[in-house]
């Protein structure tokens, strides 16, 4: 760091000039650039207005299917939370003393001492902001927790699934408090359990079949 | 559609709000991908629609982008409740001729500072300190610019301006008085 003086606008910009993205953040932002630009659909002249009306009738036809059928997929909630994690999977900032702070404010107990936080962040998924903790197993496997404070997501229920390398589940802790969990397939399902029941006391005595011990 | 630059120079922007590497890359994401899914939906519309729903075409997208990390940043910090949001809007602007003088009258042309300093000054900084002295500093903007950026009377920013710069002399100041006891120590 150089200890020359200089005016304050010049050294502040000079400070500011140092500090640039790294180059695979740089690579990952062109990514999702390059794709929305692929992706973005080009106009076509017909008349819109027909198309609109037949794909309404298609669209009322089939809303009862498609209702059903999204209960069985993957919320797009979670896979924006899949993405986050392999988005996230070069940070290693431990537990942040202002993350420690948000959940005593919210009543979450610790991490359980064997389990390292290996990241914490506040981040966005979608439009629903949430508390990110990476926990790593004992000897094996990762679990990322994600908490939600407050009421915006009222269709949110206890469920669970697979996405690509990981296993998920939503729960549903207390009024004002929801929890996206997911964890890889080699860690252990009781640690998982073990690990939400320390930090949310709540879900020990109405655990639903799932997360029975 | 964005070069290298300016990429950086949206991270840099976000840096100067949240002092931290990766939060700020996470609102440069944030900020581009509100900014594709806006244009997105633009292009979708209807092209005889005269009313448009989601607003007026974006002009300049860099300036759009900013205003969305500025926006993220505080929904996060407001989420995090840590830090106390101060609004600019409690300033008065109704005495502006007095700050134009003095704001005037105080180009901080003769504040000379190393990088260290400049370090400790930014750390000592809240997050709208932060970006006033970015905006002003590094991308030079007037104080029309950042009042239009801010979307606030010119006397509010001016009376901001007047208020960072005396409390990055007194930073200095304090910063001095700390390093010369070192020193005598």
């Amino acid at each position: 760091m150089s200890n020359k003086k200089q005016p304050l606008k010049q050294a502040v910009k000079q400070s500011y000039a140092e500090k640039s993205l790294l180059d695979t953040q740089l690579g990952a932002l062109q990514k999702i650039l390059a794709q929305k630009v692929t992706h973005k659909p080009g106009r076509v002249e017909v008349n819109k207005l027909s198309v609109y009306k037949w794909l309404g009738s298609i669209a009322a036809s089939l809303l009862f299917a498609v209702s059903v059928m999204s209960f069985f997929q993957t919320p797009a909630l979670i896979t924006s939370a899949y993405a986050d994690i392999y988005k996230d999977a070069h940070l290693h900032n431990g537990m942040q003393s202002s993350m420690q702070q948000w959940l005593d404010v919210n009543r979450i107990d610790r991490v359980p001492q064997p389990y390292p936080v290996q990241m914490s962040k506040f981040c966005r998924l979608g439009p629903v902001l949430t508390t990110h903790l990476r926990i790593a197993g004992k000897t094996q496997g990762e679990m990322n927790v994600f908490f939600h404070q407050g009421e915006d997501a009222p269709l949110w229920l206890n469920r669970s699934g697979k996405v690509d390398d990981m296993n998920w589940k939503l729960l549903k802790v207390r009024e004002n408090l929801t929890v996206i969990v997911l964890y890889s397939h080699d860690m252990r399902e009781k640690s998982v359990q073990y690990i939400l029941h320390e930090m949310l006391p709540e879900l020990r005595p109405d655990l639903g079949p799932e997360f029975g011990v | 559609m964005f070069n290298k630059e300016e990429l950086n120079q949206l991270y840099r922007y976000a840096l100067s709000l949240s002092a931290h590497e990766p939060t700020a890359y996470d609102l440069v994401q944030s900020g581009v991908e509100r900014y594709l899914n806006k244009i997105s939906a633009m292009s979708e519309l209807p092209k005889n629609q005269l009313e448009n729903p989601l607003g007026s075409p974006i002009e300049n997208p860099l300036a759009y982008i900013k205003s969305t990390i500025r926006n993220c940043y505080f929904d996060l910090e407001r989420h995090r409740k840590v830090v106390s949001i101060i609004s600019i809007d409690g300033d008065d602007a109704s005495n502006m001729d007095d700050y134009i003088g003095l704001v005037d009258s105080d180009p901080m042309e003769d504040v000379l500072i190393n990088q260290q300093e400049v370090e400790q000054l930014l750390a000592s900084l809240n997050a709208q300190e932060n970006e006033l002295l970015y905006l002003w500093a590094v991308e030079e903007h007037t104080v029309e610019e950042i009042s239009r950026i801010y979307a606030k009377p010119r006397g509010t920013m001016l009376s901001k301006l007047h208020r960072l710069k005396k409390r990055i002399r007194e930073q200095l100041q304090v910063a001095s008085v700390s390093a010369n006891e070192k020193g005598s120590q």
